[in-house]
């Protein structure tokens, strides 16, 4: 025993000893020029030659930019860390072990960690980017958010401490062709505009929802208060109230969480729970494409993705149409905002730096990286956003083939290269001599979007996008209007460039006949329209009364046992109980028996 | 007789000699950080509340809440079908692997134990999209899909222990068994099943306690729609609620005391002594 303990004490010493050593080299490794990031997974841009990214990670992008402009920070190094839930940044910060600059969490849990003290107050002077090029449509939903600093008393707003970083909604993405439909596809997009839906017998075993709990309550939330919701949007329909007025109301009921909601709340849930297929967090948005399912409660972002895959050859045999609705009764819109935990020895070189770094995330240029790749809405509007929505859904930008040999830093030198043009007339291709044809020449103005280049060698190869604002707008094509989104922040372009035109908008007309754009495929699921948007509320964290919902949630998330299992596990209990007391009783017996043999054997 | 200088000059010079029980300070330290400490987190954690103070909370919170208690017997019952299903599958399986007579090589053992060197995630997906296309989806089966993907994870547990078992069984007295008359459904009670109880506990360990921790297979075949006691510590951990997710923590330790005792008395009734395998 003496010698387990000194055992033990030669390990304390060790660990005792090696601890501070650990410490040490680290803090010589973080010198004062460290910016450390915590952000979520695959939510920045980076380097991926293969699916051709082939710029730099947007980090190092960020390192270079800073070495070169900015002498003073010439040791800058970037330490980028990822992690997979709100609560794992909170815990983070919660044990006091996090020694990060900047943090992405989402919306309600910035709010927690302002409520709790926890957060440094950004300085926007520093961010002009962010001032100038984030839309400001979407940031005012930041300004609304106040949370009550626990510490100091006050009530403070979110603006003042988050950059925005992405947002998106909360909605429903489905096949409306799903093979295990009942209703055809018409009916199914009708039925998509209420959350009922997914309490619907017609979809049974189809839907899959979040097994996440804020997510599926605000759902079931929204299902347990239609009426008053649907009482609401008939009201501000009418004129009764507008819209500012209509989306606070609306928000009052997306932020209930008394107890009463929250009984109400879980009576849903356990109705909803015999109607799904199954719930999940991220394999929902892969089932949809390989057909398991047929309705998905997504956001918006994933929904995009899983259009993207659905529609490209390479991934399904057969491409199909997905599409993404937001209720219209209301639902729920979402961000993603960096801010800064508090830190006692933060240098003021981290602090200006977290800011030089937050400023270059916001330059239009750079956000525009990060949506290619990630593929969520970036907070960021301007002039290089907007060139990337008109390349995504314009249908005036038309792809045009270019040589291989291209070099994209040449710029428009690129159609000297190209010796015929083909575009289709009534279905014939026509050639026309690439000199004497100019997209913008007014004597041509009906151009066929499909057209292509051909060089006299007959090489085809690559494709490049062309806007060009003379190209025929057929009937299917809808007017989509951005301005609400990209007010204010434009330079080279005018508001009225913000007005798109796609078929990538499906527009919905319910029975009473009036066009309500309420579903579509990928351009409405990233850029919802304005009305949507005042449809939206933002959910706040549920304070104290987190507890109550998370008992609620676990409620949900036990079923009793079905009845034959319950028949099951009692015969087999009792035959184990049998079993061992059947071999106890024999030993005894045989030990008995054998005590009887032994006393007749020896009678002393 | 050595000087008391001499003595004192020895022990100093053996702090930098190196002795042969220095060797164990690795294991110690291993033991220390990755066993010792952990459990002595959990437990704090068990018996604490939110603020750090001593409490009782998150026991009674356990025992007075229904939908924990449900959870635990479904993971129990999830986990004794698993244990049973696998040692009825594996028992004969590994008696005629380890049979001289029926299997003369070690190809067939190596390809029941493969599976087990892909990760369990990757097998799960696979096992999931496989379950789908055969019709018994998690959606409508849970129960059915869970116990397959559980089975098929936790068989090669099952078959090496009893492999193992089966290859020390002693011929001689199964031969004697027979020669004295016994049918061969006696000599299967009588000589062949005592001599495996070692290899079936081991089995039963290794199946029981890690089916009732696992989620992830629960969660993918089922669609979400079995929650496992493993699912629920880590709800409650990814929801902040670190004293109820310990406390369950605990519960599971507790339970894997108890059927490490279940084990160690079964190893006593065997005469024999042999100790159990794993």
């Amino acid at each position: 025993m003496k010698r387990l303990g000194s055992l033990f004490l030669a390990c304390a010493l060790i660990a005792g000893i090696g601890l501070p050593l650990t410490s040490c080299s680290s803090s010589s490794e973080t010198s004062s020029q460290t910016l450390r990031l915590l952000n979520w997974e695959d939510y920045i841009y980076e380097q991926d030659i293969s699916s051709g990214y082939t710029a730099d990670d947007l980090v190092d992008q960020f390192v270079d930019y800073v070495k070169e402009n900015y002498p003073q920070y010439s040791n800058v190094r970037v330490v980028y860390d990822t992690t997979d839930t709100n609560e794992t940044m909170y815990n983070e910060l919660m044990t006091g072990k996090s020694e990060y600059d900047l943090i992405c969490p989402s919306d309600y849990m910035i709010q927690r960690l302002l409520s709790q003290d926890l957060l440094e107050p950004l300085d926007m002077d520093l961010i002009p980017n962010y001032q100038n090029y984030a839309s400001k449509r979407i940031k005012s939903q930041l300004d609304n958010i106040t949370a009550h600093n626990s510490v100091t008393d006050t009530d403070e707003s979110l603006s003042d401490y988050a950059v925005g970083y992405m947002w998106g909604t909360l909605g429903l993405l489905f096949n409306p062709n799903y093979k295990n439909f009942t209703v055809d596809a018409e009916s199914a997009i009708d039925d998509m505009q209420s959350w009922s839906v997914l309490w619907d017998e017609t979809y049974k075993g189809t839907i899959s929802i979040k097994d996440s709990m804020r997510d599926t309550y605000a759902a079931a939330l929204m299902y347990t208060y239609d009426e008053e919701l649907t009482d609401l949007r008939e009201q501000y329909e009418s004129g009764e109230l507008d819209s500012d007025t209509y989306n606070t109301l609306i928000s009052e009921i997306f932020n209930r969480c008394d107890d009463e909601t929250i009984e109400l709340v879980e009576e849903s849930l356990n109705s909803l729970k015999k109607n799904i297929f199954g719930l999940e967090v991220d394999s929902g948005k892969e089932d949809i494409v390989t057909g398991k399912i047929g309705i998905n409660l997504a956001w918006s972002g994933d929904a995009v993705y899983s259009i993207d895959q659905a529609q490209d050859p390479e991934q399904v045999s057969n491409p199909f149409e997905l599409c993404y609705a937001v209720p219209k009764n209301g639902a729920n819109i979402w961000f993603d905002g960096w801010v800064m935990p508090k830190l006692e020895n933060r240098s003021q070189e981290q602090y200006e730096l977290a800011h030089l770094f937050l400023n270059f995330i916001s330059d239009p240029y750079n956000a525009a990286q990060n949506m290619d790749y990630i593929g969520y809405t970036s907070f960021i509007a301007g002039d290089e956003i907007l060139e990337l929505v008109r390349d995504w859904y314009d249908i005036r930008t038309n792809l045009i083939w270019y040589n291989e040999e291209y070099d994209e830093e040449e710029d428009d030198e690129e159609y000297e290269y190209y010796d015929y043009v083909y575009y289709l007339e009534d279905n014939q291709e026509v050639e026309v001599d690439y000199d004497d044809c100019h997209f913008e020449s007014e004597s041509d103005p009906d151009f066929n979007p499909k057209l292509y280049a051909e060089f006299s060698d007959g090489t085809e190869a690559g494709f490049i996008g062309y806007y060009n604002e003379r190209l025929i707008i057929d009937d299917d094509i809808e007017e989509v209007d951005l301005t609400y989104f990209f007010n204010d922040t434009l330079t080279e372009y005018e508001d009225s460039d913000a007005i798109f035109y796609s078929d990538e908008y499906l527009p919905y007309e319910d029975e009473s006949g009036e066009a309500n754009i309420c579903v579509g495929r990928q351009f409405f699921t990233q850029y919802p329209s304005e009305e949507t948007i005042i449809r939206c509320a933002v959910m706040q964290d549920y304070g104290s009364q987190n507890d109550a919902i998370l008992k609620m949630w676990e409620d949900f998330k036990s079923d009793p046992l079905p009845t034959w299992a319950i028949v099951v596990f009692s015969i087999e209990i009792a035959a184990i109980i049998a079993v061992v007391i059947y071999y106890y009783a024999r030993r005894h017996y045989n030990n008995k028996v054998r005590e009887n043999i032994k006393k007749s054997e020896n009678p002393s | 007789m050595k000087s008391k200088t001499e003595r004192k000059r020895n022990r100093k010079a053996s702090i930098f000699h190196f002795r042969r029980r220095d060797l164990c300070i690795p294991y110690a330290l291993f033991l220390v950080l990755f066993v010792i400490i952990p459990i002595v987190i959990i437990l704090f954690y068990a018996f604490t509340d939110a603020n750090g103070n001593f409490s009782f909370n998150s026991l009674v919170s356990f025992f007075t809440t229904w939908s924990k208690i449900n959870v635990l017997i479904t993971s129990l019952f999830i986990a004794l079908q698993t244990t049973i299903i696998c040692l009825l599958i594996g028992y004969p399986l590994a008696y005629f692997l380890a049979s001289k007579k029926y299997n003369k090589n070690t190809v067939l053992i190596t390809l029941f134990i493969a599976p087990m060197w892909i990760n369990f995630v990757l097998r799960t997906g696979a096992t999931r999209d496989l379950l789908t296309w055969m019709g018994i989806n998690g959606g409508n089966y849970p129960y059915l899909a869970t116990l397959i993907g559980m089975v098929y994870n936790y068989l090669p547990f099952v078959i090496l222990p009893l492999y193992t078992a089966m290859l020390k069984l002693d011929q001689s007295q199964m031969e004697a068994a027979a020669d004295l008359g016994a049918n061969p459904w006696q000599v299967f009670t009588h000589s062949i099943l005592p001599q495996s109880v070692p290899g079936i506990m081991s089995a039963f360990l290794m199946t029981f306690m890690p089916t009732m921790s696992s989620y992830v297979i629960s969660d993918t075949l089922s669609e979400g729609k079995i929650t496992l006691f493993g699912n629920y510590i880590y709800l409650d951990f990814t929801n902040n609620a670190w004293n109820d997710g310990s406390f369950m923590a605990f519960i599971m330790l507790v339970l894997v005391g108890l059927s490490m005792l279940l084990n160690r008395g079964g190893e006593k009734t065997d005469e024999r002594g042999s100790s159990g395998l794993w």
